[in-house]
């Protein structure tokens, strides 16, 4: 995925600019920021289901991200700590907090990966159909598999990489990431069923 | 998840993990043989890839804002004040305590991150703040709040025009590093700011490693000494753009001298004159003090600064470090630090003298200053016949801890000496005598006064601990107008302050 390529690209410069930040240059770390910010709110908002929560966890992330930065070590990717933090800190907000159930949809603006052989959208559902359709199943899901299947899906994580944000074995990621399109399946039917269809137009 | 009554068999399992691509080749080979004899397992392949598809086609959210701003004023709180925690409470234990005083980052971070200007901090000693505050004490003065916030504001939009000026080379973090430095040379030459930052980091660097973890045994010390049973930490912060030449004629001193304080130069270590002196003939453009003194005192030196327009820029003062236990200081003390929060009033100078009535100049000097010459020396001749009134209680004391150059330094002993000035009690407990003439003319002392007049007074051993990093503003420009335009440019930078709240 050409996706991961660039970030490989960006680990570089990722731990320079934590150096340059431990060194006294807060700028740096804004670089990060600026870096990381809406990936990992594309996560969060997923995970958490609200744009409110989502956000204020960007930030709570990052905040102790700087303040921690002295104790990462750059065996992982600074994006993989970062969200690591991220999601304890969701994980202790959540047990204070009920579960919030509706998904925000708004600033779903920017499509990312673009779907290759964009589709004649005439019968098909259509994107925001679909985007909601999908929230909604998502929702549904169970927290733990909610997280494996975003940070598979839509942020385009490998297992290990999964595995380490979540602090799982790498099993354990392969078995909820199917168990999660399993159940996804069963609540997406209609979508699935398009999709099916559509792949296999597109092998015609 | 331990195996429980899947109806999958493990390959299935695998079928999953083969769309992802993640098995290893043997195991590859294995799926890719019941693919083609398992039509069961093709239509599922099938589906489960078309699940993929539809979470993939999800148009991605962005957050919609820089949250840089944001994150680094939060982030600059943590790192200074104590017992800052993320409103998540996410921190816990882990940055309780750091690192004021303690962290060797925490310094340096203290040293850089305030490039943009001057910083309070207030340590309180107050047994009872550790134990959460009532509710009502969470409650801000709304007034306030919105003047403080308007003040923020403007000077947020100033950061922001500087980072707009200031070009993508070494982006500036819109809060903490040094945009409103690196922006302060309009038409000075770029040199100077390009090369500014780096030595200072040096420096300040260097610092970290030698002296400034020395200071923070010192104040550690300092907090022991202090014998609380639990000193929590009370914090103000507080941000000004001090212009260059009364950087470099410290007319900072001045106004802490006024106020009753007295500084004391730090020894300086070797390394650390070596550190300065690679710093090329750059004009000091931070200065570092670490004071402490009784609440009366702050809140004078702040009505001073604010009071002079000619060369402190701009003061910012943050009280919400605390988050919802914002005015505790306030609270506490009497005092409305927040009200000394200012924007830049450039050049063409203006002061409200009464509502609707405002005064313009343009002179070096505020228009108060004159004045106030002579209000402090009586203010003085007050200070020095109280002077037999009982010492100890309340001391007020500074430290410089970065040396400027012109800095004719005491002695070479390298350890940090405070140099201790006992002050009367009497300097919290009457406020009279203890808030000299300072602002006479603006609302701010007078309200103050009337303000504690009414406030339970501070008890008489009280505190507070102050950090000031002052930095250079601005630079006084040739052509005044225009960098005074640029600077309060009202519109840029309103993109990076639309979270703060």
């Amino acid at each position: 995925m050409s996706d991961h390529a660039s970030r490989d690209d960006s680990a570089v410069a990722d731990a320079t600019l934590i150096d340059r930040t431990l060194a006294g240059e807060p700028a740096a770390f804004g670089e990060l920021v600026l870096r990381y910010q809406d990936r990992l709110y594309n996560s969060l908002v997923r995970v958490l289901g609200s744009a409110e929560d989502a956000r204020d966890a960007v930030q709570d992330a990052f905040v102790q991200a700087f303040v921690k930065l002295e104790s990462f070590r750059g065996s992982s990717a600074f994006y993989t700590w970062l969200y690591r933090i991220a999601f304890n800190q969701a994980m202790s907000h959540a047990r204070r907090k009920r579960p919030t159930r509706s998904l925000d949809l708004e600033r779903t603006d920017r499509g990312r990966e673009p779907v290759d052989g964009q589709p004649a959208p005439d019968a098909r559902l259509n994107e925001r159909e679909r985007a909601t359709q999908v929230h909604r199943a998502l929702a549904e899901l169970s927290a733990e598999y909610r997280q494996v299947i975003v940070l598979r899906e839509m942020d385009g994580c490998k297992y290990e990489e999964i595995a380490e944000m979540l602090e799982l074995p790498v099993g354990t990621v392969r078995s909820r990431l199917f168990r999660a399109r399993l159940e996804l399946r069963d609540r997406l039917a209609s979508v699935v069923k398009d999709e099916v269809t559509r792949a296999v137009e597109d092998r015609c | 998840m331990a195996g429980n009554n899947q109806p999958f068999d493990f390959d299935d399992e695998l079928l999953s993990a083969y769309l992802d691509d993640e098995l290893a080749a043997e195991e590859r080979a294995r799926v890719e043989q019941r693919l083609a004899e398992d039509l069961r397992a093709k239509q599922l392949l099938e589906e489960l890839r078309a699940v993929s598809q539809a979470m993939k086609s999800v148009p991605s959210a962005t957050v919609g804002s820089d949250l840089r701003d944001s994150i680094l004023r939060r982030a600059e709180r943590a790192m200074l004040v104590p017992g800052e925690q993320s409103p998540a409470g996410g921190l816990g234990g882990v940055a309780k305590r750091i690192p004021f005083g303690r962290s060797k980052r925490a310094w340096i971070w203290a040293g850089m991150a305030l490039a943009a200007g001057l910083m309070l901090m207030f340590f309180e000693r107050e047994p009872e703040r550790n134990q959460g505050l009532p509710d009502a004490v969470a409650k801000r003065d709304d007034t306030s709040q919105d003047e403080a916030l308007f003040d923020r504001r403007s000077l947020a939009e100033e950061r922001g025009e500087a980072e707009v000026d200031k070009l993508a080379a070494a982006r500036p973090a819109a809060p903490a590093s040094a945009p409103a430095l690196a922006a302060a040379p309009a038409g000075a030459p770029a040199s100077a700011s390009a090369s500014a930052s780096a030595p200072l980091a040096t420096v300040a660097a260097d610092r970290g490693n030698s002296r400034l973890g020395g200071v923070g045994g010192s104040m550690a010390a300092a907090e022991d000494k202090a014998a609380e049973p639990s000193d929590a930490a009370q914090r103000l912060l507080v941000r000004v753009n001090v212009k260059p030449e009364a950087l470099q004629n410290r007319t900072f001193d001045e106004v802490l001298e006024r106020n009753q304080i007295e500084i004391e130069q730090p020894a300086e270590s070797k390394s650390d004159r070596e550190a300065l002196a690679e710093v090329p003939q750059e004009p000091q453009d931070v200065d570092v003090l670490l004071l402490e003194a009784a609440p009366a005192q702050i809140a004078s030196t702040l009505a001073d600064l604010k009071a002079d327009h000619a060369n402190y820029l701009g003061i910012e003062v943050e009280d919400e470090g605390a988050g919802s236990q914002g005015t505790i200081a306030n609270e506490r003390t009497g005092y409305d630090f927040q009200q000394y929060s200012r924007g830049f009033v450039p050049l063409q100078q203006k002061v409200e003298v009464a509502p609707n009535f405002n005064y313009y100049y343009e002179a070096e000097q505020g228009p108060n200053r004159a004045d106030r010459k002579l209000g402090r020396e009586l203010e003085f001749a007050q200070q020095r016949s109280n002077d037999d009134r009982p010492r100890g209680l309340i001391r007020n004391r500074a430290l410089r801890l970065k040396p400027q150059p012109t800095a004719q330094s005491g002695s070479e002993s390298g350890s940090l000496a405070y140099k201790l000035r006992d002050q009367s009690a009497a300097t919290a407990a009457r406020p009279s005598a203890a808030a000299p003439a300072a602002g006479r003319f603006f609302g701010g002392t007078q309200m103050d006064l009337a303000h504690r007049a009414k406030q339970k007074l501070v008890a008489e051993a009280e505190t507070l601990e102050v950090l000031f990093v002052l930095t250079a503003g601005p630079e006084q420009p040739a052509n005044p107008p225009a960098a005074a335009k640029a600077v309060a440019s009202p519109t840029a930078g309103e993109g990076l302050k639309n979270d703060d709240r």
